[in-house]
């Protein structure tokens, strides 16, 4: 393939070009130009080779119907949301403070008692 | 149940973006089957690109719509609703993909792209066996090329095989400067076009 001087700024304007997306102005003169230069040519005929290629290798081979997924849709959309069982109250702190109580009063009784006696 | 939608029922551009998500959000029967008729086929055909393989893009497709579904309150209009859709497609594609790449699965070299039927590479009367053969073995390669660009050029050049969009639309979904957009799809171009001519294939 025989090449043109190739600049950065050319090719992007010929690939933008190959997609329509050049304005009037620089499409015009790109144009006149690809008249008279055949290197030019050669490149924008690879570009389009290249997407023709790419285009061709991705496309899907078949689409899924997608009547599976409104049903999903519909039955998340209208399913009732489930109900929250009740919080049960936590009271952890009191058979602790009753525990506790019990255990000073215990101390406290057994304090006195070895006081009587004079054991301590 | 919803009839099969065939690709040429599918329309990009809907008459009016605002109405269907006003249908949609007042929970109107049969708004979620047109927003599936609209945008369903692109959605998929977007994810399928991405991932390469139909079992996967069916489940990120599904869960794009159920995640639009739920944000739908949240959708203000400053992007179109296509614009909106394939960002969400995209990026439960890429993220599906990054999962992928990090699987054992992968890693233990067990992966294997889906081999459709092959695509006629050549005029429409058909394929011998031997160029069907050849169409396969041209088609992995191409995609083996596409794999190995850099991600933003690869992201930049599925979405431009989409004719309907624009550069415009591809910078929004992508969120970076129309400029970009054109200079990733060169270098791209560029680079597939070196890749391919190694190859002989160009």
């Amino acid at each position: 393939m025989a090449m043109f001087t190739w600049n950065r700024r050319l090719g992007q304007r010929m690939s933008a070009y190959l997609d329509g997306e050049l304005d009037e102005r620089r499409s015009g003169a790109l144009g006149e130009r690809l008249v008279f230069d055949e290197g030019a040519r050669e490149e924008l005929r690879a570009y389009a080779t290249v997407d023709r290629l790419v285009v061709a290798a991705l496309a899907p081979q078949h689409r899924p119907d997608p009547a599976p997924l409104v049903m999903r849709l519909l039955r998340e959309s209208t399913a009732p949301v489930p109900a929250r069982p009740p919080q049960r109250r936590r009271r952890l702190l009191a058979p602790a403070l009753v525990a506790s109580m019990g255990l000073l009063v215990t101390a406290g009784v057994a304090l006195v008692t070895l006081r009587r006696r004079g054991l301590v | 149940m919803a009839e099969r939608i065939a690709p040429t029922d599918v329309q990009l551009d809907p008459p009016s973006d605002l109405e269907l998500v006003q249908r949609l959000r007042a929970g109107e029967p049969g708004a979620f089957a047109a927003l599936l008729g609209t945008y369903h086929c692109v959605a998929y055909d977007l994810a399928y690109k991405l991932l390469g393989d139909g079992r996967d893009a069916e489940e990120v497709v599904q869960d794009a719509f159920v995640k639009i579904h739920r944000a739908l309150d949240g959708f203000r209009g400053e992007a179109s609703l296509k614009t909106w859709i394939l960002r969400i497609v995209m990026r439960l594609s890429l993220n599906r993909r990054r999962d992928r790449a990090r699987s054992a699965w992968r890693r233990l070299g067990l992966h294997r792209r889906e081999e459709p039927a092959p695509v006629e590479l050549s005029p429409a009367h058909g394929l011998t066996p031997e160029a069907h053969c050849i169409a396969r073995e041209t088609r992995q390669e191409v995609l083996e090329l596409i794999d190995k660009l850099p991600e933003p050029l690869r992201q930049t050049l599925i979405l431009n095989t989409f004719e309907a969009l624009s550069y415009e639309e591809i910078a929004r979904v992508l969120d970076v400067p129309v400029g970009t957009v054109s200079s990733r799809i060169h270098s791209a171009r560029r680079r597939l076009m070196r890749g391919l001519q190694e190859r002989g294939l160009l």
